[in-house]
């Protein structure tokens, strides 16, 4: 085994062209930047944030639909970036998707027996009794039976159609699915059966994932680290349960202290805190953030030098980093 | 002549996936959508054997029997120049058939494929391409057309084929809208990750798609053909002297019809029943096929048939309380029925909020929550009725008021909060106008007292700069902004009870907090009771002070937050509980097995009993009622883990 | 306001010129020759060439069609082949007819169609709704120049409430102009009307099923001043829409009517100059009517971001 990890992104950016007149719009807005993490073979990184932060635009410029603006993605010890127009068909088995709205993520004129027979079609020349067997062991790995793979899309349930979904990605038996958001259009109850699997399939496949959803609660549960990102910046990383209990980020703390959990008695204390640090504010547009730390604005202990500087990722502990310029202040931690 | 049948772009159902319905052959099989394409076939027969059907040669020439009228000989008269009338219909059917063909070939033709090329290549391709429409769409089809003639001389096929290039326009525009949809379908970049070429992504995950629109389109396009067709050889081009055309016929009967006035009428009454026909066709294809026509609305019913039929047809309460509710109570729901046609959509719901306090109404979606808040307000739609039950505010059953009565209420005493803030506020109306709108109607302030009024109520939840923003649109606000303006909407007339249904689902982590923290200090300082609708035990533990779970149109469980959350007393609240993933990992989730049953599927017995794992054999029976704040029959038996 | 009119008229300009290349290339791709037409084919060669050098038919088409636009800028269309006449003058005189009855027919439509949408709208699926729906289906189908020929054949040739053919300006008798136009626009508006209350009834259904209708209500605010002050004016968005594209049909039905009136507009001009094969008369009028549709278009834009404060640019 060596240590080199199955996919590490580096300072990754991304800009959207915004505009849509006779010549099309010369402004650009960041939707990401300097973004840089790592996914070890067979863990799972979780990417946390609000709408507007930019991880599903990482998760799609990982997934070759976006071109990134800046900054490397190596996969497997090769750089996805410098790939040309063409995506070389051997990263296209190495890398899936699981999309949050199952609905339209399948073709709705599509048997799930199609959608899933294509995706392996194309990696691996397959004959009629072949690729149905091969469809019919994928869907047991997900749950599903043989007869589901008759159904089209609408005739499932919401449940049914993110396990077919997940079938579809691990049918070519990638190394790295890119998991956005995929239970947070499902009912409470399914969305447990729904993380299970993932954990199931990651135990018997080995496969890596980037989690990337909203409910810090979630994230946390299937990931081994975390990252959680502000407008387009990462602000803070490092292992799951650290960086829930003690989090260095005022944003990171603010997430946790904002985020519901079922325990009256927990969340009257989440809720003192989340008082304590006072209302908030609205986030900044992302066409228009603000200078220097993008959460002053919103953030108790900003100082002069947070509304000048961009504070840089450093190291505030063993596998953590975060981008605050009082990380380690004793007056945050306190 | 350019057809409106142009499809709005469906990006916004489609991104639901609500407009995603997928074609039934049972729904082609509907008897108006068949009849038309009988008839039509029939046109079509007709025209291809004109030789075999008409009793007369249509040039014939018969100057003695000229301009007769309808006789054994000639069913349908003469014209002019004694030509049999019924042999050039039949005759003319031809001339119809070939016309409407050919403009929707070749609009089929030229629209899909540019529109194809365009929608998938997008960027400036699609801005030219689309100014060059622009500029061909500006000239009306007939006047193309005659352009045409003038230009290359006289003849159907070159007529038709001008018809043709303008028509296609709109079928190009139809494709171009349905691929850049689609091109923003998840399941495109699902197909792109597989590694899917081009190619395949537009021929086969794409068209399909398009096709359904395409159909509709080409069925009313054939009929606008005719049409055109007619008008053009009304006119005297497009036609020679051997083709026989209804619109032809029609020029002759202008000339004629002081002389003989029957003469205009058969030729018009087959074009009228051919483009009717189309039209119809295309209509009943639309319906069958799930295209959303801009023009046809939903189908459900409007707004004042839902009160009509929620006042007129509600049924007395069964069993009405005996008693007054106890003091301190200001919203009593007592076995509150609501059903659509024959399924409950909510059974035998019970439950009493007091005043000052928040109280919680959690379930799955489907368990009948907000139809049970639709129904406090008075506000179900269409057919969904209350069946049984009452709805006490302060002792006063709000089942038995009249619509005039209800608004007195609504607004005044009861304020709503939606789930979606900004499809809660009309787009195309200031936020000042219709924050005042309620204080104008039910305080009878003036336009300019409501305003200042509005902007303290703007500031009240938090608006910042609220004077200025109360002349702003909606969608000038960002969601958390929405929501409180939505509230302070709600608020306007200081009310007693304030329902919120899933008020912060649609909502950021960080800016939920901030709605939950605003309702709840606003329900302090209002003193104000809150019957809080959510899906979420987080929100529950977070505001309310009593909580009712709901399960399959049933209250399961009641009680204290406290008390359900760390000892819930049934086995559904447990399982709900377990399912949510909170506080240090656990190594597996806990999860419910199946699925929450439709309205029309409930189970007997209790209703959870299938998914229940101490379920026993008479759970499957009887109807279990409430009893000590719990619908189980095995609640006193059972030790549950709450959330500790 | 300005800003969004500046930029409508800003990008009619390249849809203009668009369409007049448009046209002549359309004209100049074909071997006609004017010389020879007019002349007659026996005239000899050297009349001919004086003839079409005489027309500046002789100089290059880029020329030509430079010439041809200068002069448009200029509002000279060039003269017709065959009457001498300016086209200026010749569209000028005959717009004022179209144009009426346009109008008039599209006032007649909205005057019937809006509110019978609404009536429709406001009970879905009732009985009222359901015979709206029909005669909605049989206006669509029914040709608006056989219409014409029907209304002209009862109330014109048999009833004589209104003149069989011709037409009175309206600065010579406004009554009289009326009447010359009641029977053609009445023609004209019944397909419009059906087209127009179709889409008022969609638009309003819908617009009655929206949320904020529903949260409305839950404010207390009576029905009728939701329909009144809310759901009207959003539901009006989609008919703007409608009634732009429908000016264009109309535009182009009132070349057909026009002959059965034998009303002197621009359909009978039109036809002159298909049949005489009069290129002058036929690009000045197809660019004539086009520059019209884009600036019906252009009004509805306007009155679309009056409405709907979505598109209006801040």
């Amino acid at each position: 085994m060596n240590d080199e990890p199955l996919l590490r992104v580096d300072r990754l950016s991304v800009a959207y062209r915004l505009g849509t007149g006779m010549l099309g719009g010369r402004r650009k807005v960041a939707a990401v930047q300097d973004v840089s993490f790592e996914i070890p073979k067979g863990a799972t990184f979780g990417l946390v944030g609000e709408s507007g932060s930019g991880k599903s635009t990482t998760g799609r410029a990982i997934l070759r639909l976006l071109q990134p603006s800046g900054g490397r993605i190596v996969f497997d010890g090769r750089d996805v970036t410098a790939f040309g127009r063409r995506t070389p068909l051997s990263y296209r088995r190495d890398v899936q998707v699981v999309f949050q709205d199952p609905l339209s993520s399948l073709n709705p004129k599509q048997t799930v027996r199609t959608t899933i027979g294509q995706t392996i079609r194309r990696h691996r020349k397959l004959g009629g009794r072949e690729l149905r067997r091969e469809v019919d062991e994928t869907l047991d790995m997900v749950g599903l039976s043989s007869f589901h793979g008759d159904r089209l899309p609408h005739e499932l349930s919401g449940g049914q159609r993110q396990r077919v979904a997940i079938a579809r990605a691990v049918a070519v038996r990638p190394k790295l699915i890119v998991c956005d958001e995929p239970v947070s259009a499902l009912d409470v109850s399914t969305q447990g059966q729904v993380i299970n699997l993932l954990t199931d399939l990651q135990r018997t496949l080995g496969v890596s994932y980037l989690f990337i959803a909203h409910d810090l609660d979630v994230v946390r549960h299937v990931s081994t680290t975390i990252g959680v990102m502000y407008l387009g910046r990462l602000v803070e990383t490092g292992p799951a349960d650290e960086v829930c209990t003690a989090p260095v980020h005022p944003y990171t703390r603010m997430l946790l202290d904002s985020a519901l959990v079922p325990d009256p008695v927990e969340q009257a204390e989440r809720r003192a805190r989340r008082r304590a640090l006072g209302r908030g504010g609205e986030p900044p547009s992302p066409l228009a953030p603000p200078p220097g730390c993008a959460f002053h604005t919103r953030c108790r202990w900003a100082s002069e030098v947070c509304g000048a500087e961009v504070p840089q990722m450093t190291s505030t502990g063993p596998a953590r980093r975060a981008a605050c310029h009082h990380a380690g202040d004793p007056a945050m931690t306190g | 002549m350019t057809t409106s049948a142009d499809i709005t772009p469906p990006e916004e159902q489609q991104r639901h996936g609500a407009a995603r319905r997928p074609v039934r052959a049972s729904r082609l099989r509907r008897p108006a959508v068949l009849w038309c394409a009988v008839f039509l076939g029939v046109l079509v027969l007709v025209a291809l054997a004109a030789p075999l059907l008409a009793p007369y040669d249509p040039l014939a020439l018969d100057i003695k029997n000229k301009l007769a009228s309808p006789s054994v000989a000639h069913w349908l008269g003469t014209d002019d120049l004694g030509r049999d009338v019924l042999s050039r219909l039949i005759y003319g059917a031809r001339t119809s058939v070939v016309a409407s063909a050919e403009v929707v070939a070749v609009a089929l033709l030229l629209g899909v494929s540019v529109g194809l090329l365009v929608g998938y290549l997008g960027g400036l391709w699609d801005r030219v391409t689309m100014q060059v429409v622009d500029a061909l769409q500006a000239v009306p089809a007939l006047l193309l057309a005659l352009a045409m003639v003038a230009v290359v001389g006289n003849g159907l096929v070159k007529a038709m084929f001008a018809v043709g290039l303008v028509f296609a326009v709109s079928f190009m525009r139809v494709t171009r809208a349905v691929v850049l949809a689609e091109r923003e379908q998840l399941y495109v970049d699902a197909a792109r990750v597989t590694g899917l070429g081009r190619a395949h992504i537009v021929f086969r995950q794409i068209l399909p798609n398009v096709a359904a629109p395409l159909i509709v389109q080409a069925s009313i396009a054939a009929g606008t053909a005719l049409l055109i067709e007619a008008s053009l050889s009304f006119l005297g081009v497009g036609i020679d002297t051997t083709q026989v055309s209804w619109g032809g016929m029609l020029e002759t009967a202008r000339q004629f019809q002081s002389e003989q006035p029957l003469l205009p009428i058969f030729p018009g009454v087959a074009i009228a029943v051919c483009v009717l026909l189309y039209n119809l066709l295309g209509d009943g294809l639309r319906d069958a096929v799930g295209v959303r026509d801009p023009a046809a609305g939903a189908p459900a019913r409007s707004a004042r048939t839902r009160t009509r039929l929620s006042v007129v047809e509600r049924r007395p309460a069964e069993a009405a309380p005996a008693s007054a509710p106890a003091d301190g109570t200001l919203l009593s729901v007592r076995g509150l029925t609501v059903a659509a046609g024959d399924t409950e959509l909510v059974s035998d719901v019970s439950f009493d909020v007091r005043k000052g306090e928040t109280f919680g109404l959690v379930g799955e979606s489907g368990c009948g929550k907000s139809v049970t808040a639709t129904a406090v307000m008075g506000l179900l739609p269409g057919a969904v009725r209350v069946t049984g039950g009452s709805v006490l505010l302060d002792g006063r059953d709000l089942v038995r008021l009249g619509e005039r009565e209800l608004q007195r209420i609504r607004g005044e005493r009861i304020g709503m909060v939606f789930q979606d803030p900004v499809a809660a506020l009309s787009p195309s109306h200031t936020v000042g106008h219709q924050l005042g709108e309620a204080l104008m109607v039910h305080k009878g302030m003036t336009r300019k007292q409501a305003a200042a009024r509005s902007a303290e109520l703007l500031s009240l939840v938090g608006v910042p700069d609220a004077r200025r923003r109360l002349a702003d649109y909606p969608h000038q606000f960002s969601g958390g902004m929405a929501q409180r303006v939505v509230i302070a909407a709600a608020l306007a007339c200081e009310p007693e009870l304030l329902i919120a249904d899933e008020p912060t689902t649609a909502l950021d982590v960080t800016i939920q907090a901030q709605v939950l923290d605003l309702l709840d200090d606003l329900k302090r300082q209002l003193s104000m009771s809150v019957l809080l609708i959510t899906h979420d035990l987080g929100v529950v533990a977070d505001v309310c002070d009593r909580v009712a779970v709901m399960y399959a149109g049933q209250v399961v469980e009641v009680g204290s937050t406290e008390d359900l959350l760390l000892s819930p007393r049934h086995p559904y609240s447990e399982a709900l509980l377990a399912a949510m993933p909170h506080g240090a990992p656990v190594e597996r989730l806990a999860t419910i097995p199946g699925r929450v049953p439709p309205a029309w599927d409930w189970p007997s017995g209790c209703r959870f009993h299938p998914r229940c794992p101490y379920a026993v054999e008479r759970c499957g029976e009887g109807r279990p009622e409430i009893a000590d704040g719990a619908r189980c029959v095995r609640a006193a038996e059972l030790t549950l883990k709450g959330v500790r | 306001m300005k800003k969004l009119v500046v930029s409508r008229l800003i990008s009619s300009v390249p849809l203009l010129v668009l369409l007049s290349l448009f046209v002549f290339g359309l004209i100049n791709l074909t071997p006609t020759d004017p010389a020879a037409q007019i002349l007659g084919v026996g005239a000899g060669e050297d009349a001919k060439a004086a003839y079409r050098h005489q027309l500046g038919l002789d100089r290059p088409l880029h020329e030509q069609f430079g010439q041809w636009v200068l002069g448009a800028l200029r509002g000279d269309l060039g003269k017709s082949w065959f009457t001498a006449q300016p086209v200026t003058q010749m569209i000028g005189d005959r717009l004022g007819v179209t144009l009426s009855l346009a109008l008039l027919a599209l006032v007649l439509a909205l005057l019937a169609g809006v509110p019978l949408g609404i009536l429709g709208a406001l009970r879905p699926g009732s009985v009222p709704d359901r015979i709206l729906t029909l005669a909605v289906s049989l206006g669509l189908a029914v040709p608006g120049f056989w219409l014409a020929l029907l209304l002209a054949l009862l109330f014109a040739l048999t009833l004589r409430w209104f003149p069989v053919v011709g037409y009175t300006p309206f600065t010579e008798d406004p009554g009289e102009w009326a009447r010359s136009l009641v029977l053609p626009a009445t023609a004209m508006a019944v397909h419009t009307a059906a087209v127009i209350a179709r889409q008022t009834r969609g638009a309003l259904v819908d617009t009655l099923n929206a949320p904020y209708v529903q949260a409305l209500r839950s404010r207390g605010i009576p029905f009728r001043r939701i329909l009144l002050r809310y759901a009207m004016k959003n539901a009006m968005i989609p008919v703007l829409a409608v009634i732009a594209v429908q000016m264009s049909v109309l535009v182009g039905v009132t070349f057909v009517v026009e002959r059965i009136f034998a009303l002197p507009g621009i359909g009978t001009l039109l036809m002159d100059g298909v049949v005489q094969a009069d290129m002058p008369v036929l690009q000045g009028t197809v660019v004539v009517v086009g520059a019209l549709v884009l600036l019906i278009n252009l009004i509805t834009d306007i009155a679309y971001g009056v409405v709907n404060p979505k598109v209006r640019p801040r």
